[in-house]
């Protein structure tokens, strides 16, 4: 049923809200994946940046999909852009205050907070 | 003039209030000074002068109340007295309004005048009696609290706010009794009153709420009729017995008038929760007298007058209950009192034996006899305190009667009231004991004679005991070793006044020198009642239950003399003819051992299978809980490993896996 009027509003590229959801999906799963798999602290959180904007691309798609006059979707986008520069920079600044304190930034090294 | 006693009048509210303020004043006021003596030395002169001051002037103050009150009830129509009833709210809760007020009818007058008559003599005695303690100020700050509870209970319009000023005589008789609470007796014996009184006073909290679930939709009713009257107003009463009588099957009434009657049980120190009466000997001998026998434990007579109408809905249950608990009483108490050494203890349950003829009276439906009663041993029992109390004084804290004797030649004032008092009592030659007794004997022939008889050997019992007292501590020669002080004048006038009432009240309101009869007042509020007084009983019997009870009264006073006085037979000779009843009387019937053995034995036992099962199986199950939660939680922990990857990894894998789930849960 939602295939169906997906096919319909397809855009001027031929380009409809599925390839863009495909995109934002295969962005999250790397950002993931990454997240999952790295070592090096700032590496982690690149590809926690990767995840987030993953996430912007969704809304931006499904904003224009399901109702294209309203802009809700790209504010939210707005949104988190902004915050996740703030997450990195405090991100960031907890990675500097830990290589000053340890001389390390690989992410397996800091298991301190285990129970 | 008439302006003023119309303000008397129409603001009795005032009378619960002046000991109020009095009693705020010196508490506030000891504590005040307490805080500002900065080296710890307390400078009482301030308290020592204004706390009698103040106490004696609110009482007084009452006490003009209370005389104005009896002016307008002489100048009532005998058979009509229109009650003055005012409220105000106390407390609301949805349609549930309780109030609290003064009600000025015939009984509340009796009580009125009684209170603050005795209440006023009593305080200025004490200032003879306890001049050199050091709680002198606290004393009087507890007498005037004690007045403001007293007052409110005898003012009380509905029996709420009767209930509230109930408990709060309690906690005045509480504190009083355990004055000198460094004495270990003296505390253990305020406790002992107190938890003695909780059990009488739960079954009446629990006869009041059972009254007011049956009738709150009736009450309602009612109050709307008479906005003026508050729920559970005393003045509906005679209407509600007869919804009651009505509407509700006769043991359900009869449950609950016994419950209402548990009330007066403990507070009038009815068999078998008596035993805190004579205990509460170990408090001051001033609130023996006032409290533990003027007026405090008559309270529970007036409350039995008071709801009378539901005790006599119920003439199956609730009335032969009464009348055998208070015939038990008596009794037991006159039975007692003979084996007793200690003079106080000896007043105790001769209070104690009197309360059961007051309570049988209301029994037997005599309600104006024991008022009456009621009305005259406050005025001689208050006396024979005093006038122990006299003695203990002079005999430097004697209290045993073993080490007294002669002391009629030291003491003339006290050994002429005490043994007016003891003529009274015993309802000789028409002292005003005479009049209130017969009349509750001249009912108990006329209703049951098998009463009559045990009642009228309990008079004769009464004069033996009393006389007993009296030869063993006035008369023959001195057996102590104190040195006896000479009596305090402060200390005896109180004691003369007091014999004036003793003697001539009873005669003045018998009915017969031309003045009305006591009874023709309090009858009014009984329609439905049968009345009994001496003119409704015939002059001829009323004359022959007299003369009979003089008789046997005059046998007890020969016994006594025989024994205690002239020593013909020696009471030796009499412990062993007698020795089960000798040994039953000299252990009190074993009641404060049965109720050691019931505590010791079963609600201590109780308690401890209680304890282990608290211990053992709910606490076990508690702390088993709480352990299987900690292993599991350390168990739980393993998972936590510290390393970010798992976590993001679980909660990544752990979202599709929920959605997974999901999808094969609802979609599926």
């Amino acid at each position: 049923m939602m295939s169906a009027e997906v096919a319909e509003v397809a855009t001027v590229a031929g380009l409809t809200v599925h390839h863009y959801l495909g995109v934002a999906t295969i962005l999250f799963g790397l950002g993931f994946a990454g997240v999952v798999s790295s070592r090096h602290l700032i590496r982690t959180l690149m590809c926690v940046e990767l995840m987030l904007n993953a996430v912007n691309v969704v809304f931006v798609a499904i904003n224009n999909h399901v109702n294209p006059s309203d802009l809700s979707g790209q504010v939210f986008a707005i949104f988190i852009l902004t915050i996740s520069a703030a997450e990195a920079a405090v991100g960031l600044a907890i990675v500097l205050a830990l290589f000053k304190n340890t001389a390390s930034v690989d992410v397996e090294e800091f298991t301190r907070l285990k129970g | 003039m008439n302006w003023f006693s119309d303000f008397l009048l129409n603001n009795l509210w005032l009378v619960p209030l002046y000991p109020l303020l009095a009693f705020l004043t010196i508490v506030v006021g000891r504590a005040v000074q307490v805080s500002c003596s900065k080296t710890g030395e307390k400078k009482a002169w301030l308290p020592q002068l204004f706390a009698p001051i103040l106490t004696m002037t609110a009482t007084s103050l009452g006490l003009v109340h209370a005389i104005s009150a009896i002016q307008w009830l002489f100048a009532q129509p005998h058979e009509g007295v229109v009650a003055i009833e005012r409220n105000w709210t106390w407390l609301s809760a949805g349609n549930l309004e309780l109030k609290i007020g003064t009600l000025l009818d015939a009984n509340s007058v009796l009580m009125l005048t009684v209170v603050t008559f005795v209440s006023l003599l009593i305080q200025y005695y004490t200032h003879g009696y306890m001049r050199h303690d050091k709680g002198y100020a606290k004393f009087f700050g507890y007498l005037a609290l004690f007045n403001f509870s007293m007052l409110g209970l005898v003012l009380a319009t509905n029996l709420p706010q009767m209930y509230m000023f109930w408990e709060l005589v309690g906690v005045s008789s509480y504190l009083l009794i355990g004055f000198w609470f460094h004495k270990p007796a003296a505390a253990a014996a305020s406790i002992k009153a107190f938890l003695v009184n909780r059990v009488g006073d739960f079954g009446f909290l629990l006869g009041v709420l059972f009254l007011l679930f049956f009738s709150l939709n009736w009450w309602q009713g009612y109050v709307g009729l008479h906005p003026e009257q508050a729920l559970l107003s005393f003045q509906g009463f005679e209407s509600l017995a007869g919804f009651l009588s009505q509407s509700l099957p006769a043991w359900l009434v009869g449950t609950i008038a016994i419950l209402i009657f548990a009330g007066p049980m403990a507070k009038s120190a009815q068999f078998p929760l008596h035993t805190w009466l004579p205990d509460a000997m170990e408090g001051p001998t001033p609130i023996s007298a006032l409290i533990h026998a003027a007026t405090m434990v008559a309270a529970g007579v007036y409350l039995i007058a008071r709801v009378f109408p539901i005790m006599s809905i119920s003439p199956e249950m609730a009335m032969p209950y009464m009348m055998w608990t208070g015939v038990i009483t008596a009794v037991v108490g006159a039975i007692i009192a003979v084996s007793q050494t200690d003079i106080k203890k000896a007043l105790a349950y001769s209070t104690m034996s009197q309360l059961g003829f007051m309570v049988a009276a209301m029994g037997l439906g005599a309600y104006t006899a024991g008022l009456f009663h009621l009305f005259t041993h406050a005025f001689f029992k208050a006396m024979l305190f005093l006038c122990s109390g006299s003695v203990i004084h002079a005999c430097e804290d004697e209290q045993d009667m073993r080490q007294m004797g002669g002391l009629f030649k030291k003491l003339p004032v006290t050994g002429v009231t005490y043994l007016i008092g003891t003529i009274a009592i015993s309802g000789l030659f028409w002292t005003s004991g005479f009049w209130s007794k017969d009349e509750i004997l001249a009912t108990a022939l006329h209703e049951n004679t098998l009463v009559y008889a045990i009642l009228t050997a309990t008079a004769g019992l009464t004069a033996f005991y009393m006389f007993r007292t009296f030869f063993m501590t006035f008369l023959g020669d001195y057996r102590g070793k104190a040195h006896v002080h000479h009596e305090d004048a402060v200390m005896t006038l109180p004691l003369q006044i007091l014999a004036i009432p003793s003697i001539l009240i009873g005669l003045v309101l018998s009915g017969f020198v031309g003045l009305p009869a006591f009874g023709d007042y309090i009858t009014y509020s009984l329609q439905n009642a049968p009345e009994h007084h001496p003119h409704t009983l015939g002059e001829a019997m009323f004359n022959q239950v007299g003369n009979i009870s003089q008789l046997v009264a005059l046998v007890g006073v020969g016994l006594s003399s025989v024994f205690y006085y002239f020593k013909i037979l020696k009471t030796d000779g009499l412990k062993k003819a007698l020795a089960p009843l000798y040994h039953l009387s000299h252990n009190k019937f074993y009641m404060d051992d049965i109720y050691d053995g019931i505590v010791e034995g079963i609600v201590l036992l109780q308690s401890q299978l209680n304890a282990g099962f608290d211990k053992y199986v709910i606490d076990g199950f508690v702390n088993l809980v709480g352990t299987l939660t900690l292993l599991l939680g350390k168990w739980v922990t393993r998972l936590n490993s510290g390393r970010l990857q798992t976590y993001v990894a679980t909660i990544g894998f752990g979202v599709v896996g929920v959605w997974l789930l999901y999808q094969w849960m609802f979609k599926g």
